[in-house]
């Protein structure tokens, strides 16, 4: 038997704060190397990826922390299965990073001239979707504060919408990247097509795992 | 039959001082937890509102179970009996005390002396020398009192987050709203300290003046509160929450004596209530069935708690303070608001009651309301079935006892 000094175990929402925290530098590292992509830097490239693959292991190692922690003998104000699966897509979001990392690392690409604006368009469209996602979760400790009603609703809802628009944008700038890839068949090596339609597809499941997760958290808000 | 008297002073003041060692810490735990207090400041409030709550509101427990569980009358001119049976309920209780404290079971004070009360009646003379209707009256009151500590805190948060919280400035609503709990818990703490609390000092007021003088210090209180929350500043930031828990600190203290007020008027009682009917019994030599508690006998139980929170309560308030860090002042007022009002209430019906399974109930009532980050439901069990193995424990113990003191003394 104990005593009442473990009736209130740590709290799920720090935890998934600290998770938030490893998927946030998971997509300032991948914003980085999008960047170092564009200037051809490939070791800078390579470097960052491994970043990112060590905080992908590092985010992993809290969630499954946070997923031991609620237990059935633990009461929480929200529905476990809910924040369990935001916890997934979160988690997700590290995953795609990774992914996305990794393939970069696969092969120098180059981006030909025509697509340097359909690259950067795509790519803030996706860094957007997940950024919007990261301060939607920071969101969590406040929420909780005010019971889940309020302005702080209308604050996240916002977000959400915004996350989804960014969703829509990215959906398009993919399309669009993809149809400019393909025009260039015969000028570039088939290869390079090949890999760069991979990647365009992984860097879309960065935005659309975004606005899953924007999905499950709505459903905490009602 | 002096040795008896002065064995019953030890045993007496042995139990107050673990109540303080122990028990106390579970009332002041969530105000230290919140960092609304530091250790210090929880010993000092402990030491203060325990005693006053001890000596002014004790008496009406106090009286339950001296002679409201087992009515001496039954004895007739078998005096000895009595004292001695209240005596070894007393020890019982204390035995079963030092073992839950070695084992570090959070076991409740009130459920040990009553179940040994209970034990002792039946040792003497069967069921029929046992108040069942009292007994059933503390037994609906010990399920009633986390029921009723739950629906308050329940009701307190809910009014905090429909006032405050949810609202578009926090900051100015905590200060706009702040004045009006002020006025609440200092009027219900003011209005429990005179109206009736004072008969021991020989001072007797009516409804009307007890109220009007507890209205009238809760206005002023209330007053100064809103002047001294003025300044603060109310421009929306990242922070505004923090600004208001912070504000809830200040309420937090408030809460903190209340709970202490209410926690040594209902607890003494399981100190002091046996040490009261072998007095009683032996003042008169006869067994006379009213009589108020007298006041040496509310001070000996008061300063007993205080010397062990002193010696060692404070010890363990520490340790609860540092691990309940996940309870902020916005949901610690809640569950002590409801706590401190529901034991005061129960103490000023005499019902011995446990303070700790109220703050269970009252914790609850905030979970409940999607106030608490997690709460460990296990836990919870573990602390409301320990009265299942207490109260037959003290029972059967005392019953030894007085058999055994059946044999080499009867």
């Amino acid at each position: 038997m104990s005593g009442i000094k473990d009736l209130f175990p740590k709290s799920p929402f720090s935890n998934m704060l600290e998770h938030i925290d490893k998927v946030s530098q998971c997509i300032d590292k991948l914003e980085l190397l999008f960047n170092e992509l564009k200037a051809k830097n490939y070791d800078k490239v390579e470097l960052l990826a491994n970043d990112i693959v060590k905080l992908e292991e590092e985010a992993d190692t809290i969630k499954d922390m946070i997923r031991k922690n609620i237990t059935k003998n633990i009461m929480i104000p929200v529905d476990k299965g809910e924040l369990l699966a935001i916890l997934t897509a979160q988690d997700g979001i590290a995953d795609v990073c990774e992914d996305i990392a990794r393939l970069f690392t696969l092969r120098k690409m180059e981006i030909p001239d025509e697509l340097q604006s359909a690259y950067q368009d795509l790519v803030d469209a996706i860094l957007n979707s997940s950024k919007k996602a990261v301060a939607a979760v920071r969101d969590l400790g406040d929420l909780f504060e005010v019971g889940f009603k309020g302005p702080e609703v209308e604050k996240v809802t916002k977000i959400f919408d915004e996350l989804e628009a960014s969703e829509k944008a990215a959906d398009e700038k993919g399309l669009e990247f993809t149809r400019k890839i393909l025009a260039l068949e015969g000028k570039e090596s088939p290869v390079a097509i090949f890999m760069w339609l991979r990647i365009i597809k992984v860097m879309g499941d960065l935005a659309n795992i975004s606005e899953k997760l924007s999905n499950r958290f709505r459903l905490l808000l009602n | 039959m002096s040795i008896v008297f002065i064995v019953a002073v030890i045993a007496c003041f042995y139990m107050a001082w673990n109540i303080g060692a122990n028990d106390v810490a579970n009332a002041m735990g969530t105000s230290v937890g919140s960092k609304a207090i530091t250790l210090k400041q929880a010993v000092l409030i402990a030491a203060v509102f325990e005693f006053a709550g001890s000596v002014l509101v004790g008496a009406k427990v106090t009286q339950t179970i001296s002679k409201g569980i087992v009515d001496p009358a039954f004895f007739g001119d078998n005096t000895v009996v009595f004292v001695y049976g209240m005596l070894l309920a007393l020890i019982a209780s204390g035995i079963w005390l030092q073992l839950a404290t070695y084992f570090g079971w959070p076991v409740s004070t009130t459920h040990s002396i009553v179940g040994a009360v209970v034990g002792f009646g039946v040792a003497a003379g069967g069921a029929k020398y046992v108040k069942w209707d009292k007994i059933a009256g503390i037994a609906s009151s010990w399920i009633i009192s986390p029921i009723f500590g739950a629906v308050i805190a329940f009701m307190v948060f809910k009014i905090i987050e429909k006032l405050i919280l949810e609202r578009d400035n926090p900051i100015r609503r905590a200060k706009k709203v702040t004045p009006y709990l002020v006025f609440a818990t200092v009027f219900i703490l003011i209005l429990s300290f005179i109206y009736e609390g004072l008969k021991n000092l020989k001072l007797d007021l009516g409804v009307v003046e007890v109220t009007l003088i507890a209205v009238g210090i809760a206005v002023v209180v209330a007053l100064l509160s809103s002047i001294s929350i003025k300044k603060i500043d109310e421009t929306k930031s990242d922070n505004e929450y923090k600004t208001v828990e912070n504000i809830f600190k200040y309420l937090q203290i408030m809460t903190a004596c209340y709970v202490a007020f209410a926690h040594g008027a209902n607890d003494v009682a399981n100190a002091i209530g046996p040490l009261a009917g072998i007095v009683n019994v032996m003042a008169t030599n006869t067994i006379a069935s009213t009589s108020g508690v007298p006041l040496w006998i509310l001070t000996l139980g008061g300063v007993g708690i205080v010397v062990g929170i002193a010696t060692w309560g404070y010890k363990v308030i520490g340790t609860i303070g540092e691990k309940i860090t996940e309870i902020t002042p916005t949901r610690g007022f809640s569950a002590e608001f409801a706590t401190a009002t529901t034991v005061l209430m129960a103490s000023k019906m005499g019902m011995p009651i446990s303070t700790t399974h109220t703050l269970v109930g009252a914790v609850i009532g905030v979970a409940l309301g999607r106030g608490l980050a997690a709460l460990n439901v296990k836990v919870v069990k573990d602390i409301f079935a320990s009265w299942i193995i207490t109260i037959p424990f003290t029972a059967v113990l005392t019953v030894i006892l007085y058999n055994i003191c059946d044999l080499f003394l009867f």
